[in-house]
């Protein structure tokens, strides 16, 4: 091995070597590219230009400047005769030279509306040909918006008889029969049908025509007509993803997609983002611009798509895309008009839900029962409770006379402190802007997006802070007629700043009491462990920077003598460094006398020593690709087919740096620390992938559509023997609604789809170098006062550990109905997963002492449903629309490795036998209430304490027998509930339009899955988390309580994981409520912008769920409180497009 | 255009550059391979400094103090303002005697450890380093392997008994191995010893010498005579010696200890180690007391034979018995402070219902100086700092009255926190295997800190070993010998002849709190299984709070139960449970009696 890594040391650099030039010669010969391409595409419609032709015909004539130019020509060849010829000449000319002379000695006139071209017969041109009995018909076409349509083709239907809008929308058709049907079409609109019945008025709103049959969908390495796609994928873009102001991408997917789901754990800023999964699986792989990396810091507005593989669509994505795959689209430029969109939101989060601590009172009368029956004595005197409920505005104390005077002497000794008030505030700001534009022309197209997020937290201190800097070039440019480059750049620079506690601690070191005084006046004191625990002024910092950078080079190039082959090289390199300070405080914690203004030492803080840690780390990931391409119709049968080659090496560096003993907590920089007790270390790791994968799609007729991709993948984390992996699959589908049965009798559908897929993934990133054994430092001993470092084995080996095997059944359908008025679609799905890693120790005697490696041994199954349906429709002026989703999904161990209990009896099994058991399961016992009296607990028939019940009272739960042994053992532990991830998910979708006012609300829900209430711990005093919803505690006097007898560390009995204790959770959350208000366009069509529109926009606004004390998408089993809150946010924004 | 034709084809040539195979000859950059480990001095060396950091015990202090509270002498004190709790192990399974075939007290079921010994033992055969240095290393691997086969046995009895690195095709019946006699695992431990002997390094207290060898079968041996002695035969020997045994264990005990005592002593061991008595000025009981303390915290010191330490730096709050927030870690309980004598010889039982002082130290100055170097009380002074203790104070009114923080002025003058800065939940706080110049962090004296070494076998317990020894083999006054080796040392009145219960008195005092010997003795004895009263560990220990009492000016003690409930150890429990999930393992574990 030494030997090894001697010999690759050189040619490493010359391999690094051989990339450098790589790279120089692919910037060289972009930067030539770019040059030519700026001198050809200089053209503006001011441009003159030459042109001349003799008897050539006007179509001709058109369609040679439709090349040269950006103008298009609209027409209805039936009214306007393009076949005669003419012969024309023109030296720096314009186009309206040039039209007077081919147009207006043929009778044809035209108009220019921007760079559209109208003709139409000339008026005068028409002879009385109003000799029928016929009448005349006239109107308005305007758009939706109620603009002016110019160039709508009407048309009588049946005929050839019809005319075109002029450009204030007008149209009349002179001689049109009474009892005949006029056709108004016009690209893009939907073609609108309309019997004149005898009027001789029409006017008509166009409306737009539903794209969604001909949308495209990303899929693995390519995209795909929506219509045809037969793989299970759902896609979410970006106007549904911006709407929601939202610091990062994971939280905006919750409720929108079937299939997706989402928990949200956290609301502290920078460690806001949802665990995501798809359809209840771990990981999923995810792919941005065709690069695997994370996405959720992107600025929401960089993106055109998110789309999510489910099924054997992401096959193609090999051995990393068993947990399914999404897929992160960028935007890109289109010709056309410059467009610049500028957006600006201001918002103020506040907590979910945060717990009401109790108060003076109540804290001294709890303790007071806690100690109590913990047979300790009591601290606080009958008078000292009353005082401290007083002073916590309990009216309904009464004191003495005597009780008055004392009070009123030493009034400055009893507080109230609420402290979550101290460390938290009610509201915290953020604001986002972002400034993109795009647009380009035929041979350039450019998309520029720079984007600014600024979001604090509700700590008080403002010691949590995200700050997020993002900027992308997205270019394409066509540079010959085969080939065309793409260019993509983008940075993002990340600054997270939080105080060194993290929040767990500030929830658990709040100064024990609410009867202690907050901070005084002299901020060198920090009192309450909380309070400086929150405040990084106190406590230190903790500050990453995170500068992610990447750039991709394209290269497609369309083979000229083969029609639909193209080949296409892509390069992307992508380093995301990120630069992380630790930086300790010592500080002292004091209580605070306001009577004498003095301040008395407690304790230490959280460190009692000044350090400082820094670690950087450096990962840099390389991916070249390769494509061929090949697409073709003939006649009916059309054919496309890939070919992609890919090829990945990554490469992390780490360094860190430590140094303790400063000499003062004001230099914040390594330097300043003792040289005594400073460390540094570093680690370097490498990975790399080689993959070859290909798609091959046939469509018969657009009715029948099959496809099928493979992969082979091979990773370095496996030996050389089972390191390559075949990764088959296929899809089929029918469209039904493409058939002459449906097409003739069911007229009102419009789409339906049944498909079918199979498909074969992996999961690799499990045991990495698993099949090597080998030796690293670890441990040690103090060997005649110097460390001696030990030397451990990694274990034993196993060549054949490879990744995990999935395979994916997928059955669905799409409908839609009265052309997409309502439509929808229904999967499920079976999935075997097979070859989990686990080690063998389950059915090894324990005495064997070795962790043996891990083998792929272990499977498991999944079923599951997903369900989309959605309506629109427009009821007069109001357009809406409503789009549900449900999704349902459950797990099952397969064959577990673990001990054999068939010889066992029932009980044990239950209790620890996995294989064929379902997965999400959550064991416990089950309570019959509390205990009300001693006779109730001597009349008990089950021994739960193993000591006759004897340290039972009244107050404690009281259990039931399950294995019937009347004893709570292990044995009577047994499924009460499910895991604590949901098995049902729910979203739903309501928008609505009306005028210039639009209303969206998307509602998000999961249930099914379990819950422990209420994430604090009700069975004992805790001064730090003492919450007022504990205080339902059994006393004497409480009988009915929520909560067992109270005690200063609890009570085992009362401890139990068990049904007292469990909730059957479920949530319905207003994720987002936006209200949009856009300006009328002649407000400010003037200053060039042609879209404002204001909005308020609220997120979690409302929360309906059984789980009432903590946040219902937080779990906590071990009964802690240390999450942060969750946020809503309520903001108000502006989008301008100029 | 040729030109671009000609740059697109070079770039397409760039992307082949990168030769594929190499993107996947990629190794993980922090291992080092097999074959070079047991052919290099210093990686065989860093092999061996792995396991002798996984040594049970040592390798962290908490498994030690564990041991404290389980016996009679201490419970386990807190941070804050409650009793900490010594996770479920100690609540549920032993204080309620709801330990069950579940296991979890005091688990350690170190195979991984033999394995790794074991697969050390077997490659330093085939290694080509000079064969003096293979014994040696060797040597020290088979000694970690029996200290770690002795901290099984004591716990469960006879276990399997493996000396080879086993593979998974091995067959069934070795991979299923069925529980060795106890017997055959103590003399495997003897026999170890007498093999590696002579090939140990010498000098070096961090590793197995000789005599840290002889230390562990001095131990061991003395174990498995007790066993004899006073257990019972049960399942075919898995459990239990045979008693017609007894004294040829007590004699191998006893011939390890002398080898180990210097001949100045009465043994063979020449003048390697020597009882510590820096500290001590002859006639004055304070000397003795920081003697006696100086000797847990001084690390490599003439007694030591086989120890653990620190480096703070590394390491980071290792301490013996340091600080937890306001309180040491363990508070010693009312009955083994009444076990001290006086060093006059009259006895030490205090009776704490009537006690009362103003000036508490003095209620045990004339105590047997162990008492002094090893337990603080209220007043004491510890690091520069006075410890107030008290749990409340009673106001000239009787209104008692413990609040954090707050002061008490009586009309005496005298001003007081209501409730002392320090916890001692029984009265009294440790101050054994607590450094004297520790670390003082502003909040607590007693050396938050510390690096403070562990003694595994030191010549003290060697000589207490012998005297057992002896006089369970009827030389009593050879066990007289050694006793008062031990007592003089202490500065306590010399005896002038000892019975077994002096014997165990003696080791109850020199043995006690963090030397981790006072439950296994109690269970080798079988004297566990007895009350408190009787010297057991059934019933209920007690405490002696401190608390102010302004009517008379003085500290007085509140003398009650110090736990809620009852311990209780049953007489299943001198051995623990082989927990249910090994037992499915391999169903040839058979179960310990009683479980």
């Amino acid at each position: 091995m030494k030997k090894k890594l001697k010999r690759n040391q050189f040619p490493d650099f010359v391999r690094g070597l051989s990339k450098v030039t790589c790279i120089m010669k692919l910037t060289l010969f972009l930067i030539l590219l770019n040059v030519c391409v700026a001198f050809s595409s200089t053209y503006s419609q001011q441009t003159k230009f030459t042109l001349s032709g003799d008897n050539v015909s006007i179509r001709d004539v058109l369609a040679n400047v439709e090349s040269k130019s950006e103008f298009r020509f609209f027409f209805n060849s039936a009214l306007v005769d393009l076949d005669q010829r003419v012969s024309y000449r023109i030296e720096e000319g314009t186009i309206l030279e040039l039209l007077d002379q081919i147009l207006q000695k043929n009778g044809i006139q035209y108009e220019v509306k921007d760079r559209t071209i109208i003709l139409s017969p000339k008026s005068s041109d028409e002879p009385g040909i109003a000799a029928q009995q016929q009448s005349s018909v006239s109107g308005k076409v305007t758009d939706s918006s109620g603009s002016p349509l110019p160039g709508v083709t009407v048309v009588i239907k049946g005929t050839t008889q019809g005319t075109i809008t002029d450009p204030q929308g007008n149209y009349t058709l002179p001689n049109a029969p009474g009892n005949a049907t006029l056709q108004f079409s016009f690209v893009g609109m939907k073609t609108q049908e309309i019997a004149i019945s005898g009027k001789t008025a029409i006017d008509v709103m166009m409306v737009d025509e539903t794209v969604g049959i001909e949308e495209v969908v990303a899929v693995g390495y390519g995209t795909q007509k929506k219509a045809n796609l037969i793989g299970s994928v759902v896609e979410v873009k970006s106007d549904k993803l911006v709407n929601i102001p939202s610091a990062n991408v994971t939280s905006l997917l919750a409720g929108k997609l079937p299939g997706i789901v989402s928990r949200q754990l956290s609301g502290e800023p920078g460690a806001d983002a949802a665990n995501i999964s798809i359809r209840g699986f771990g990981n999923a792989l995810t792919i941005v611009d065709g690069v695997e990396r994370n996405y959720n810091q992107i600025d929401p507005n960089e993106i055109e798509s998110i789309s999510v593989l489910k099924d054997a669509s992401a096959a193609i994505y090999g051995a990393r895309a068993g947990n399914g795959v999404i897929l992160v689209t960028t935007k890109r430029g289109s010709s056309g008009k410059p467009v610049i969109n500028f957006s600006f939101n201001n918002g103020w989060q506040s907590s979910t839900r945060m717990p009401r601590y109790v108060n003076s009172g109540e804290f001294a009368e709890s303790y007071n029962d806690a100690l109590r029956n913990s047979g300790s004595p009591l601290q606080f005197t009958d008078y000292q409770i009353k005082a401290y409920k007083y002073v916590s505005g309990d009216k309904s104390v009464t004191f003495t006379d005597a009780e008055r005077a004392q009070f009123e002497g030493e009034k400055a000794n009893y507080v109230n402190t609420d402290w979550v008030d101290v460390v938290f505030r009610p509201a915290a700001p953020m604001q986002q802007y972002n400034l993109s534009s795009s647009g380009g022309s035929e041979k350039i197209k450019y998309f520029i997006s720079l984007g600014y997020l600024d979001q604090n937290s509700v700590l008080r201190s403002g010691g949590d802070r995200l700050r997020k800097y993002s900027c992308r070039s997205n270019i394409d440019a066509q540079i010959t007629k085969n080939l065309s480059i793409g260019l993509d750049v983008s940075g993002r620079l990340e600054l997270l700043d939080y105080p060194q506690c993290d929040i767990g601690q500030i929830w658990n070191n709040f100064m024990s009491d609410p009867p202690t005084n907050a901070v005084g006046p002299n901020p060198n004191f920090a009192s309450g462990m909380g309070q400086g625990a929150a405040d990084p002024d106190i406590c230190g910092t903790r500050k990453t920077k995170t500068t992610d950078l990447s750039g991709s080079i394209s290269i497609n190039y369309s083979v000229p003598f083969i029609k639909g082959l193209s080949a296409k090289a892509r390069l992307d390199y992508l380093t995301v460094p990120v630069f992380q300070k630790n930086f300790f405080k010592a500080y002292d914690i004091y209580s605070y006398n306001p009577v004498t203004d003095t301040y008395t030492y407690r304790f230490a803080g959280a460190s009692s020593t000044t350090s400082l840690t820094q670690t950087w780390t450096q990962p840099v990931t390389m991916v070249s690709k390769l494509f061929l391409n090949y697409e073709h119709v003939f006649g009916k049968h059309s054919v496309k087919a890939l070919v992609v080659g890919e090829f990945t090496d990554f490469n992390s560096n780490t360094f860190s740096a430590y140094r303790t003993d400063f000499y003062t907590t004001a230099i914040e920089q390594l330097f300043a620390g003792s040289s005594t007790g400073q460390t540094c270390t570093g680690t370097e790791s490498a990975d790399g992938r080689i993959s070859y994968a290909g798609r091959f799609n046939y469509e018969y007729s657009n009715k029948y559509l099959l496809e099928t991709t493979f992969r082979y993948d091979a990773s370095p984390r496996f030996a050389r023997d089972v390191r390559w992996g075949f990764f088959p699959s296929v899809m089929a589908g029918w469209r039904l609604s493409e058939e002459n049965f449906i097409k003739n009798n069911l007229q009102f559908v419009n789409n339906l789809k049944l498909r079918v897929s199979y498909g074969q993934a992996g999961v690799d990133n499990i045991a990495s170098y698993n099949y090597m054994t080998g030796y690293q430092y670890s441990g040690g001993f103090v060997d005649n006062s110097e460390l001696q470092l030990g030397l451990t084995s990694k274990g034993l080996a196993n060549l054949s550990t490879t990744w995990e095997k999935h395979i994916t059944y997928n059955a669905g359908i799409d409908f839609g109905l009265l052309n997409d008025m309502l439509y929808g679609a229904f999967d499920v799905f079976y999935k075997e997963r097979s070859g989990i890693l686990t080690t063998r120790s389950g059915s090894l005697p324990s005495t064997f002492g070795a962790n043996l490696p891990s083998e792929n041994l272990n499977s498991a199954n999944y079923r599951g449903f997903e369900f989309q349906l959605g309506y629109r429709d427009k009821i007069r002026e109001i357009e809406y629309s409503i789009d549900g989703n449900i999704a349902w999904n459950r797990g099952k161990y397969g064959h577990v490795e673990e001990s054999d209990f068939s010889g066992s009896d029932q009980y044990t099994r239950l209790r620890y036998q996995n294989s064929g058991q379902w997965i999400s399961r959550y064991f416990g016992l089950e309570d019959a209430g509390l205990f009300q009296s001693q006779a109730e607990i001597d009349a008990w028939p089950v021994i739960q304490d193993n000591n006759n019940n004897t340290t039972l009272r009244p107050g404690d739960v009281k259990y039931l027998d399950f294995d019937g042994d009347n004893k709570i053992t292990d044995l009577d532990y047994h499924v009460i509930g499910k895991g604590d991830i949901p098995e049902i998910t729910y979203g739903l979708n309501i928008s609505g339009k009306w005028k210039e006012f639009d209303l969206s609300m998307l509602w998000q829900g999961a249930t099914n899955y379990s819950v422990i209430e209420p994430g604090m711990r009700p069975y004992q005093f805790t001064p730090s988390t003492m919450s007022a919803v504990q205080l339902d505690y059994w006393t004497p006097e409480n009988t009915d309580a929520r909560y067992p007898r109270i005690g200063i560390s609890g009570f085992n009995n009362n401890k139990y994981s068990s049904t007292f204790w469990l909730i059957d959770a479920y949530y319905v959350r207003l994720k987002n409520i936006q209200l949009g208000y856009s300006l009328p366009k002649l407000l400010y069509k003037r200053i060039g912008v042609s879209e404002l529109r204001l909005y308020v926009s609220a997120v979690n606004l409302l929360t309906i769920s059984n789980v009432k004390h903590s946040d219902p998408e937080v779990q906590s089993w071990t009964g802690d409180y240390i999450f942060f809150p969750q946020q809503k946010t309520i903001s108000l924004g502006i989008n301008i497009s100029f | 255009m040729k030109t671009i034709k000609y740059l697109f084809i070079l770039t397409l040539i760039c992307f082949f550059v990168q030769s594929c195979e190499e993107l996947l000859e990629k190794t993980p950059l922090d291992i080092i391979s097999d074959d070079v480990v047991f052919n290099d001095v210093t990686l065989a060396n860093s092999y061996l400094a792995n396991c002798y950091g996984l040594i049970k015990g040592p390798s962290t202090f908490q498994p030690l103090s564990s041991d404290e509270i389980l016996n009679d002498e201490s419970l386990l004190s807190g941070e804050g303002s409650t009793p900490h709790t010594w996770t479920n192990e100690w609540n549920n399974n032993y204080l309620f005697g709801a330990l069950n075939n579940t296991g979890g007290l005091k688990e350690y079921w170190g195979y991984d450890l033999v394995r790794k010994c074991n697969f050390f033992i077997e490659s330093m055969a085939a290694s080509t380093l000079d064969e003096s240095v293979k014994k040696e290393l060797s040597g020290q691997m088979r000694m970690i392997r029996a200290v770690t086969y002795f901290e099984m046995v004591k716990r469960y009895g006879g276990i399997p008994l493996i000396t080879k690195a086993q593979s998974v095709t091995d067959p069934e019946s070795e991979l299923f191995a069925k529980r060795n006699k106890e017997q055959e695992i103590y003399d495997f431990i003897g026999s170890e010893v007498d093999a590696v002997l002579d090939d140990l390094p010498v000098g070096n207290v961090n590793r197995f010498t000789k005599y840290g060898a002889l230390a562990l079968k001095s131990r061991a041996m003395l174990y498995a005579g007790s066993i004899a002695k006073y257990g019972t035969v049960q399942l075919d020997g898995v459990v239990g010696i045979p008693s017609n045994l007894a004294n040829a264990y007590f004699q191998a005990s006893y011939d390890a200890s002398k080898q180990i005592i210097p001949n100045a002593d009465g043994g063979s061991g020449g003048a390697t180690f020597s009882l510590y008595k820096e500290k001590i000025v002859p006639g004055d009981l304070d000397s003795y007391a920081k003697n006696y303390n100086a000797l847990f915290v001084t690390e490599k010191n003439c007694e030591s034979i086989f120890e653990v330490d620190y480096i703070k730096i590394i390491h980071g709050n290792v301490a013996g018995f340091g600080s937890i927030g306001a309180g040491t870690m363990i508070d010693p309980a009312v009955d083994f402070v009444n076990a001290y004598e006086m060093a006059d010889g009259s006895s030490g039982v205090i009776d704490f219902t009537t006690a009362a002082s103003d000036n508490v130290p003095s209620l045990f100055v004339n105590k047997d100086p162990r008492f002094r170097g090893s337990i603080l009380v209220q007043g004491d002074l510890w690091n520069g700092k006075t410890i107030g203790c008290q749990m409340y104070i009673i106001k000239e009114n009787g209104e008692k009255v413990g609040v954090d923080g707050e002061y008490y002025t009586g009309l005496n003058g005298f001003t007081i926190l209501t409730k002392g800065a320090y916890r001692a939940w029984t009265g009294f706080m440790t101050k054994k295997m607590t450094h004297e110049n520790g670390r003082d962090d502003g909040a607590s004296p007693f050396g938050a800190d510390d690096d403070v070494p562990c003694l595994y076998f030191r010549l003290g317990e060697i000589y207490l070993n012998c005297a057992e020894a002896a006089q369970e083999l009827g030389n009593s006054s050879e066990a007289l010998k050694y006793v008062n080796l031990i007592r003089e040392r202490a500065g306590i009145f010399l005896l002038s002849s000892v019975d077994m219960a002096k014997v165990k008195q003696e080791r109850r005092i020199e043995l006690a709190l963090g030397e981790a010997h006072r439950w296994w003795d109690l269970r080798r004895w079988r004297d566990a299984a007895k009350s408190i009263a009787e010297g057991g560990l059934n019933g209920f220990i007690k405490k002696a709070e401190v608390y102010y009492d302004f009517r008379d000016h003085k500290y007085h003690f509140n003398y009650a139960n110090a736990e809620p409930y009852a311990r209780v150890f049953k007489e299943a429990n001198y051995y623990l449970p082989i927990a249910v999930w090994k037992i499915n393992n391999n169903p040839n574990l058979v179960q310990n009696p009683g479980y």
